[in-house]
């Protein structure tokens, strides 16, 4: 089962995973989806659990993985979007 | 409104360090407190001769700087070793991270962007009159949090 990003998300380790944004350059952006594997919990019901949790936030939502991905639509919360695209945050080198 | 109901203490937040932003050390058993800093925005103003009232404009994020204290300690991989690494490193960068009510899934992150440590003192002030426990409080220069759920 995949799940589609729609609010950051804090992995345990790496960096924040940000929902696609349209934007004027690219209005269409692939949706950043995840696993179900992805998300915590000892037990797949505890993983449920936690899931239904984000969905009911409105962090994520369950992707129909029969029906081809929508395009992302505009962020209506923010209708004035950066001008600079939001990109997952990369590591930076080891100094 | 009704009285909430939700209300926390800090009692359980998290509080992690990190050199790349990507692998993070849990220094909650070291540290005491946290103080995000200011979160301003830049602003200007002018005045017209028509009109009472100045003209507002805002500005970007002002840069903010968030204190750290963690006891201090002399193991090897501790909090005061691995902030003082970052501290003594070329660019002193060092990225924080704070569930303040615990990395509980369905509970929020603040994740601070890339940050410099501006302050490190090297030990706390020594006093023999006193019972405390040795505690260093560092900053870190930063662009600001960015909230997450944890997943």
């Amino acid at each position: 089962m995949l799940y589609i990003v729609l609010k950051p998300i804090s992995p345990a380790e790496g960096p924040i995973i940000e929902p696609a944004v349209a934007t004027a350059d690219n209005p269409a952006p692939e949706p950043v989806l995840l696993d179900a594997a992805f998300f915590s919990g000892e037990t797949d019901e505890e993983r449920a659990a936690n899931i239904q949790r984000l969905i009911e936030q409105g962090v994520i939502a369950p992707v129909d993985e029969a029906a081809p991905a929508a395009p992302v639509a505009p962020d209506v919360a923010n209708p004035d979007p950066p001008a600079v695209p939001r990109r997952v945050a990369q590591p930076e080198p080891q100094e | 409104m009704a009285q909430t109901t939700l209300a926390t203490s800090s009692r359980n937040a998290v509080v992690e360090i990190s050199t790349d932003g990507s692998t993070w050390t849990d220094i909650s058993g070291y540290a005491q407190s946290v103080s995000p800093g200011d979160g301003t925005r830049l602003t200007g103003t002018a005045h017209t001769f028509d009109g009472n009232g100045p003209i507002i404009v805002a500005g970007k994020l002002d840069a903010q700087e968030s204190t750290v204290a963690i006891t201090y300690t002399e193991d090897t991989n501790g909090a005061y070793d691995r902030a003082k690494n970052a501290f003594d490193s070329a660019n002193s960068t060092l990225y924080l991270r704070v569930a303040p009510n615990g990395s509980t899934s369905g509970n929020f992150r603040f994740t601070s962007t890339k940050g410099v440590v501006t302050q490190f003192p090297a030990f706390h002030e020594l006093d023999a009159s006193s019972g405390d426990v040795q505690m260093v409080e560092f900053t870190v220069q930063h662009g600001g949090w960015t909230k997450a759920a944890i997943p």
